[in-house]
């Protein structure tokens, strides 16, 4: 744990320095700012369906689990289970129209996979941003610009999420933070185009529910291995970053029009989205003896391929955001080209919140001040076969989840949520096969000013 | 009777019998209505109640304000009353009867006001010294809203529910008339001569619930997750 926590502040420090370095240069004398905090604490308790499926892939007889004749694909820890998931803390600071931000995160159980069994600690965001970004469905006051270096969210990530779990095409194609320089211009207040010129997330496997698996870690490169949380079902996504590597960097750009009263109380926000960057051969995964990128794709000893034709991989989506009051709407479509094997996916959001009536108080604060009912339907289309013989039979199953939830604020910033995910996925003989999971999710935050 | 009894008497009388003529005082009554912008018919679901016409007399110098403040609390996640007319001059007390926080703010040009975060008790009070129409929230609760029509004048009224009014004890002279429903703007009729069965209407263009922003003048929180992700 120390170790993990020394290599995640050397890390941090390094990219701390590189975002500060420019801000020393333009500060201004009496530069004062505002600062804004938030530290979370979060837990829940989950209750999973057990599904497990035999691999035909030919493991040696070392790798098989003790008690079991065959490697399966398995829920990562079915039935209930309670946990202890997070400590997040989060830093905003402005000047004016410079701005920088700062997550990070202790033992994230969502982010599994493999990274909590490698590092404990997970700096999830570090920028310096330049100009104002406008929010989604936000219409800015004028033509601006803006200039993000650092690790930050993408672009076209949800970010107001309702629910604790993802839908499966943010899982997929853009739920972690990537690294490297984004920039933005709003051509009057209407139209906007975004670039980006980053690392690129690594492509790598996860179960696609809220507790991932742990894929390839250590306590399944052991002789007859008994570890404590099964593999998953996994797809392939893109994964976390933790070293900078721009080999293979990522392009991205993006144009939408935007439109909301002054209030930002309604509007609508279109985004239209393209990236694009080469697979490498083999990226290192922390934590796990498997490789991603291509390595992921091209099986044990690139024996076992996926029918790959390129090492080109490119997204092409289009967002919508919408606001009217309570209510709010996200939708995603995204098309990808995985080095030639084809996926798409779709996900939309319906969310209300609701202000409750007081009832009860402590601290000149209302206990239960909103209740926001939320449902989101996603799939996964993956339009490509696997090959006979697999470790990975799952990465070309067909997915579908409807997840339904309800975010009950408690008190001040902090809330639970209660949700359930209907998910499935269609094996290649067809057969519909349930994967679902209960979950309910205390957040105790701590925000200010 | 002596002499200059009969001349007090007769003054007396005369005066008695004049001063009606040249004290009386007048009348501006009549009807209004809310008229859909959309449709050009009456507007549905409004409360005509909700109306106010005010007077101002030409050339009239403006009349001190009460010294006692007027009241807007926050109860329930709501302001009581929702709207308030005042005189310009006029002060408000914002007492908080919840046993949660408010922050009672205005960015209304004409009178800005910020009352910082506050609990239960007494409130805070504003002197509204220019005229105008002053929109009030809650920092914190953004469905909080409320008016205060601040006017040079002591002469105004509300509507009563099917849209007449009367402002009575008005001098003899023409005026503005104000007219204001919370879903109308403020309107101004000009050179009014105080009179019976005048009609007006007003067209709804506003929203229940008003669309604004912070006091910050940004777009409140609620609807992001802090910070998402």
């Amino acid at each position: 744990m120390l170790t993990s926590l020394c290599k995640t502040l050397r890390r941090g420090s390094l990219a701390l320095l590189l975002v500060l370095i420019p801000v020393l240069f333009v500060a201004q004398p009496g530069w004062a700012g505002e600062t804004e905090w938030l530290l979370e604490f979060s837990g829940g308790y989950r209750d999973s369906d057990d599904a497990r499926f035999a691999v035909n892939f030919p493991f040696g007889p070392d790798q098989i689990p003790a008690g079991q004749d065959a490697v399966l694909l398995q829920t990562v820890d079915p039935g209930s289970s309670a946990e202890f998931s997070s400590v997040t803390i989060e830093l905003r600071h402005t000047w004016d129209r410079i701005a920088v931000g700062l997550k990070l995160d202790y033992l994230d159980l969502n982010d599994r996979n493999p990274t909590s069994s490698a590092e404990e600690y997970d700096l999830d965001e570090l920028w310096l941003r330049f100009g104002t970004e406008p929010e989604p469905a936000i219409v800015p006051e004028r033509t601006g610009f803006y200039a993000k270096i650092g690790k930050f969210p993408r672009f076209e990530r949800q970010d107001d999420r309702h629910l604790e779990s993802y839908g499966l095409a943010t899982t997929t194609f853009n739920r972690l933070e990537d690294v490297g320089l984004e920039i933005g211009a709003d051509l009057g207040r209407f139209f906007f185009v975004k670039g980006s010129y980053t690392q690129g997330n690594p492509l790598f496997m996860r179960d696609p529910n809220a507790l991932a698996g742990d894929n390839g870690t250590e306590a399944f490169n052991q002789v007859n291995p008994d570890p404590e949380f099964g593999s998953g079902i996994p797809i392939p996504y893109d994964a976390d970053i933790h070293d900078v590597d721009f080999e293979e960097p990522e392009v991205g750009l993006g144009v939408g029009g935007r439109y909301s009263d002054d209030s930002g109380n309604r509007g609508f926000e279109l985004l239209l989205w393209r990236t694009e960057r080469k697979l490498q051969d083999t990226v290192a995964i922390d934590g796990s003896f498997y490789g991603g990128d291509l390595d992921l794709l091209l099986g044990p000893l690139n024996l076992f391929p996926f029918p790959v034709t390129s090492n080109d991989k490119t997204e092409d989506g289009v967002n919508l955001w919408v606001y009217v009051g309570g209510f709010s709407a996200f939708a995603q479509v995204v098309d990808q080209d995985l080095a030639g094997l084809p996926r798409s996916g779709f996900e939309a959001e319906l969310g209300w919140h609701f202000d409750l009536p007081i009832v009860w108080s402590a601290g000149e604060r209302q206990i239960l001040p909103s209740i926001a009912p939320a449902i989101r339907y996603s799939n996964l289309d993956a339009d490509f076969s696997g090959p006979a013989v697999t470790p990975s039979p799952s990465f070309s199953w067909d997915w579908e989840k409807w997840d339904y939830g309800l975010r009950i604020g408690l008190f001040g910033e902090s809330d639970l949520t209660l949700e359930y995910s209907d998910n499935s996925f269609t094996l290649a003989s067809g057969r519909d096969v349930p994967l679902d999971e209960l979950l309910a999710t205390l957040r105790i935050r701590f925000a200010g000013p | 009777m002596p002499a200059h009894d009969l001349v007090r008497r007769a003054l007396t009388t005369g005066c008695l019998l004049l001063a009606p003529g040249l004290a009386e005082a007048a009348e501006l009554s009549g009807r209004i209505g809310l008229i859909s912008e959309r449709s050009g018919r009456p507007a549905r679901g409004v409360n005509l109640t909700e109306t106010i016409v005010a007077f101002v007399p030409a050339g009239q110098a403006t009349p001190n304000a009460p010294k006692e403040p007027y009241v807007m609390a926050t109860v329930r996640k709501s302001f009581e009353p929702a709207s308030l007319v005042v005189q310009t001059g006029s002060s408000v007390i914002f007492p908080n009867f919840d046993p949660i926080l408010h922050n009672v703010f205005s960015l209304t040009p004409e009178s800005p006001f910020d009352l910082g975060l506050y609990g239960k008790g007494e409130g805070k009070t504003v002197v509204f010294g220019s005229s105008g129409l002053i929109r009030v929230f809650c920092n914190v609760h953004q469905d909080m809203y409320a008016h205060i029509l601040v006017v040079d004048t002591p002469h105004y009224t509300r509507a009563k529910a099917d849209g007449s009014f009367a402002l009575r004890d008005l001098p003899q002279r023409a005026g503005r008339l104000l007219l204001w429903h919370p879903r109308a703007n403020l309107e101004t009729v000009q050179s009014v001569a105080p009179g019976r069965g005048l009609s007006f209407s007003l067209a709804v263009k506003r929203r229940k619930v008003p669309s604004h922003v912070n006091k910050l003048g940004k777009p409140y929180g609620k609807r992001r997750s802090r910070y998402g992700g």
